[in-house]
């Protein structure tokens, strides 16, 4: 008698044992999914961030193209070759 | 001894087994505490030094636009070759092979390369063609850093005006000097995470626009610049004159609209430009006016009250006397009266002005007029001109101040007098920036118009521009800046410089024109300076048609309606000027 009962509980000791160590297992294996995703996650918004900086500087680098293309001077000489010439006086219409 | 029984075997070797356990346990939890408390806060540093760095990265210098929000000067995210030196093997072989590429000599590579020093810049901002040839060698050691250089995107536009900056984006010129402190980044020590390669990782605030510089935005509006640098270049060029300036400003606002100079630089490269063609000319440098100079003498005289425009003077038919020195007019004149002294220029008339009124009046008149006095104008090394103390004028000095002699301005200067009679005697503080914005565009310092004193009564600057419009008129000295469609008025300059020796040369001259248009609502002051120019030097012929080709271009850039009082006149080919 006395000895089934000392065998039931530790039975129940190792079922609570076993119980712990999975809660620890599952605990540490969630952690460290959760830092992996976590470095993961960090790698890709590395990535993206580098991708929005190039994508940005494309940007830059494109106005002040523009601003090179749009130069006055630039504009003169290619309306010139296309036999543009600034307006003259009696060519001017102010519009109100 | 009753030999121990299983069971108590077992219970002792667990309590054994136990204790030692527990020595164990407790032995780390010592060494925990110990750490923690004793050494926590350097191992700490320690840890974080495994996985953190910090990275230090220049803010960008801001950007220098237009009054129409068109890029002035700009900064490139581009590329600069360093080296570690200690980490080089063979700094020889190095540099034999890194010099072609980025065209220096090997010789000084491999001195940059033996130095003790832990780093050292090989070539900063190099080409892009450059880092891809690098980079395919594969060496070791060498590091591309990124850094910032400044662009000029329309290249010699209002390069004298804008400046341009150093290797290390500080400003060395004009507003880039000027306004450095507003348009420089600051630096930014960013912390990040690294993992086991030392690769940076987990994005960061984006803190890039927060530790950009601030924006600058001119008065200077780009096309207009343009035209004025276009006529003031051909002119330069076809009167083979050593340089020009022109100044185009807004007459109501001070607003500077164009500040033009030839010959041009292009900022991009400056060094391969002489020194005094980087100068801004038209602030930092003074001249004696000559005949534009009429123009503030005849006002003096009616602000006086002595002398309406009317009023007459005998001209002494070309030649006048004071003293040892002779004063001649181009052409013989008897008597003129004011406006006619100022239409046909002549030097004796304005010496005769200058007599009836005196020094005082001349002088204070002058100073009104903000002459003798920097203008306060938002650019570096401004010059205040010269106008000497009247109480030691001698009647000489009066006479020669009187036609534009003895007296030195800028062309900021007389462009500002010259506006201030257009705007019916309020003199405004010429203005050069409009506002500085933050690197989101937001106005953080607006600069008004600023209003610097009434120098003449509205109707004496009204009589002065009815003589000014003379000028312009047939038989006047400046016929050829009179516009089609629009009516204008103006006063040509022609002045004798002066030699090394300190007299007055036979064959040096600065040809000026100062006006402004339309009359009835100016909305330009113009003023052109030519300096040198060889066979006909005559403000009449060499400034004066700048003026009216910029001032024709620009109106109807501007959208102004054409005047209807404009005069219908042909421009006589046989004119002769005298100032």
């Amino acid at each position: 008698m006395a000895a089934n009962n000392n065998q039931r509980r530790a039975r129940g000791m190792k079922t609570i044992w076993l119980a712990i160590m999975l809660v620890f297992m599952v605990e540490l294996f969630a952690y460290t999914w959760c830092r992996v995703q976590c470095v993961r996650m960090g790698y890709e918004i590395t990535a993206e961030t580098k991708t929005y900086e190039q994508q940005r500087t494309i940007r830059k680098n494109l106005a002040i193209e523009l601003a090179r293309l749009k130069a006055p001077k630039r504009i003169e000489a290619l309306g010139r070759q296309l036999g543009l010439a600034p307006p003259a006086t009696r060519q001017i219409v102010v519009m109100e | 001894m009753k030999p121990l029984t299983n069971q108590k075997k077992l219970r002792l070797r667990m309590t054994l087994m136990g204790g030692v356990f527990f020595l164990c346990l407790g032995t780390i939890v010592g060494r925990a505490v110990y750490l923690q408390v004793v050494f926590g806060p350097s191992l700490a540093a320690k840890a974080s030094d495994q996985y953190e760095k910090t990275i230090q990265t220049s803010g960008k210098r801001g950007s220098i636009f237009d009054r129409r929000m068109r890029e002035v000067a700009v900064s490139i995210e581009t590329l600069s070759l360093a080296a570690y030196p200690r980490k080089i093997q063979d700094p020889r072989s190095t540099a034999r092979a890194i010099a072609p590429i980025i065209k220096e000599g090997p010789k000084s590579v491999a001195r940059k390369l033996t130095t003790k020093r832990s780093f050292v810049w090989i070539k900063r901002q190099i080409t892009p063609k450059e880092v891809q040839a690098v980079k395919a060698l594969h060496l070791d050691g060498l590091e591309f850093v990124s850094e910032h250089s400044r662009y000029y995107p329309n290249r010699t536009l209002a390069a004298q005006l804008v400046g341009f900056t150093g290797i290390d984006g500080n400003g060395l010129e004009g507003i880039e000097y000027r306004f450095d402190a507003e348009l420089t980044g600051r630096p930014q020590i960013a912390t990040v995470l690294k993992d086991a390669f030392g690769r940076g990782f987990e994005a960061q605030e984006d803190t890039a626009v927060n530790v950009s510089g601030n924006n600058v935005v001119l008065a200077i509006d780009g096309a207009i610049q343009h035209l004025a640098e276009k006529a003031l270049q051909q002119a330069v060029q076809s009167h083979k004159a050593k340089s020009g300036m022109v100044v185009v400003m807004d007459p109501r606002t001070g607003d500077l609209l164009a500040l033009a100079h030839a010959p041009l630089f292009n900022p991009n490269a400056f060094g391969d430009f002489n020194r005094d063609l980087r100068r801004n000319r038209a602030v930092m440098d003074a001249f004696e006016p000559g005949s534009t100079m009429k123009l503030f003498s005849a006002a003096a005289a009616l602000e006086s009250g002595c002398c309406t425009p009317h009023t007459i003077f005998y001209c002494e038919n070309g030649n006048y006397r004071i003293g040892s020195n002779t004063i001649h007019d181009t052409k013989k004149h008897g008597w003129l009266s004011i406006q006619r002294i100022v239409k046909y220029s002549s030097n004796i008339g304005a010496v005769k002005i200058g007599e009836t009124i005196g020094a005082d009046t001349l002088h204070a008149t002058l100073e009104r007029f903000g002459f003798g006095r920097p203008t306060g104008i938002d650019c570096p090394g401004e010059t205040k001109g010269s106008l000497g103390a009247n109480r030691k004028w001698t009647t000489f000095d009066v006479a020669a101040v009187s036609f534009g002699h003895g007296i030195s301005v800028s062309a900021v200067q007389l462009a500002s007098a010259v506006s201030a009679i257009a705007n019916r005697g309020l003199l405004m503080k010429p203005r050069v920036v409009l506002k500085v914005t933050d690197p989101r565009g937001r106005t953080i310092r607006a600069i008004e118009p600023q209003p610097v004193r009434q120098t003449i009564s509205a109707q004496t600057a009204d009589a002065i521009t009815r003589m000014m419009e003379m000028v312009l008129t047939e038989g006047g000295t400046g016929v050829e800046a009179a516009l089609e469609g629009y009516s204008a008025c103006g006063k040509t300059g022609t002045a004798q410089k002066i030699g090394k020796d300190g007299t007055y040369t036979q064959d040096r001259y600065i040809a000026s024109f100062a006006g402004f248009a339309p009359v009835e609502d100016p909305r330009l002051t113009i003023v052109v300076v030519v300096d040198e120019p060889q066979g006909n030097y005559y403000g009449g012929s060499v400034a004066a048609p700048v003026f009216r080709e910029i001032a024709q271009s620009a109106l109807g850039y501007l959208n102004v309606r054409p005047s209807e009082r404009a005069p219908k006149m042909t421009v006589s080919n046989n004119t002769k000027e005298t100032g």
